[in-house]
């Protein structure tokens, strides 16, 4: 079973097919849940999001479109939106971007070869991220990762609106060409 | 309407899905009619989607696969009864305002659902999209005049009132009503003689005025 694809396996959760919803929680589970205890910094309540997640990923199987991402990306979106009002709902303040990223440039566990691919996007967007200012990888966590607006990245870095906007923007852009650049080498 | 430039200001937080309420709308407003700015959007979105690759991995509590099987498995039948529910709710509404039969055309799916026999009043049904495009749960409206609509949501919204509004296709607005959600779920039956054109939108509004979620029914 782990060497169907990523797409295979959600249109086999999207059916119902038991064997294919087991491996698809396998496969994604550490990164679902991962992600979720990075954006809300609970077990309980990462679990309640992580367990969300999948459950729309299998409500919404039918609605993945391939040609728009993966379905690593997709479901990370999902789980994404899900943390965030989670935590909204429950907590104000942000975790600290430099700990959720500082930890982890280069400190990444080996995958499986079948995630090969996933890997290298990683490490890519690791490496992106590295040579961006400190100031822009710290907006970009704030915003793209835990969910604040440019406004709440203002006050959370004590820096003016318009500051927070052309970071995250020149962030994003940057970022944006660098995987391209990387893309079109190789 | 937001100029480009307006827009370029805003187009970092619409891609990375934290813009909400009035800008929010505007924004895609214009992003709809403006192939720049919607490039450009696209762009920022390819980019900021990755950004979650960058969270470690964390191993979940012990027994978790299985719970989730098992609320896969679970939420089936609840998850088909809800959106069923609705949408007899509202079918039914139709046939009594239209005295017709009602024919399911579903948004986002291929198949048609519940057969039936001229005269055919439609319920069209679509996703209802939340910040950042995440499917948040289900509207339907009937088209003639009056309109059944029927919205369902399962998704973590806060619990509280949202106000139902409508916009009809030829740019209309109109309340419909307001749905109490609690648990994360909602559910809202009504009809409306807004409209002889149809329902083109129908979005939630939190008490703050933010619209957190619509469906594009047209």
């Amino acid at each position: 079973m782990w060497s169907v694809s990523d797409d295979a396996l959600l249109a086999g959760l999207g059916t119902g097919d038991p064997e294919a919803a087991s491996a698809f929680v396998r496969r994604f589970q550490r990164r679902v849940f991962g992600l979720a205890m990075t954006i809300v910094g609970e077990a309980r309540a990462a679990e309640d999001v992580a367990q969300e997640a999948f459950l729309r990923a299998w409500r919404h199987a039918g609605a993945y479109d391939p040609r728009r991402g993966t379905v690593i990306t997709w479901l990370l979106t999902i789980t994404r939106n899900l943390a965030i009002d989670s935590v909204r709902v429950r907590r104000p303040l942000p975790l600290d971007p430099d700990a959720i990223l500082g930890l982890d440039l280069g400190g990444r566990e080996r995958l499986p070869d079948e995630l090969a691919t996933l890997r290298d996007d990683t490490d890519r967007l690791s490496a992106a991220m590295a040579r961006l200012p400190a100031e822009q990888r710290r907006a970009l966590v704030l915003s793209g990762l835990l969910g604040l607006t440019a406004r709440e990245v203002g006050e959370r870095e004590g820096i003016p609106l318009g500051t927070a906007k052309t970071r995250i923007r020149t962030g994003l852009l940057r970022l944006r060409a660098a995987l391209v650049s990387e893309e079109r080498a190789e | 309407m937001l100029t480009c430039a307006e827009v370029r200001d805003l187009a970092p937080e619409l891609a990375l899905g934290v813009l909400g309420g009035a800008e929010r709308a505007e924004t895609l407003a214009h992003v709809d009619d403006c192939v720049q700015c919607r490039s450009l959007v696209g762009e920022l979105t390819d980019a900021g989607e990755l950004l979650p690759l960058l969270s470690r991995e964390a191993e979940p509590p012990s027994g978790f696969e299985d719970r989730v099987l098992a609320a896969v498995g679970g939420g089936r039948k609840r998850g088909r009864l809800r959106w069923l529910a609705v949408v007899a709710a509202t079918a039914a509404a139709a046939a009594i305002v239209s005295v017709a039969t009602v024919r399911v055309v579903d948004r986002g799916r291929d198949d048609d659902r519940a057969a039936a026999v001229s005269p055919v009043s439609e319920v069209n049904s679509a996703p209802m999209v939340g910040a950042g495009g995440a499917n948040v749960g289900w509207a339907f409206a009937s088209d003639g005049r009056p309109s059944a609509v029927g919205i369902s949501v399962g998704y973590v919204l806060p619990p509280g009132s949202y106000t139902i509004k409508a916009i009809s296709a030829t740019g209309a607005t109109v309340r419909l009503g307001t749905m109490q959600v609690t648990d994360g779920y909602g559910v809202w039956t009504g009809t409306t003689k807004a409209s002889d054109d149809g329902l083109a939108v129908i979005s939630l509004v939190d008490a703050a005025g933010r619209e957190v979620c619509q469906a594009s029914l047209i």
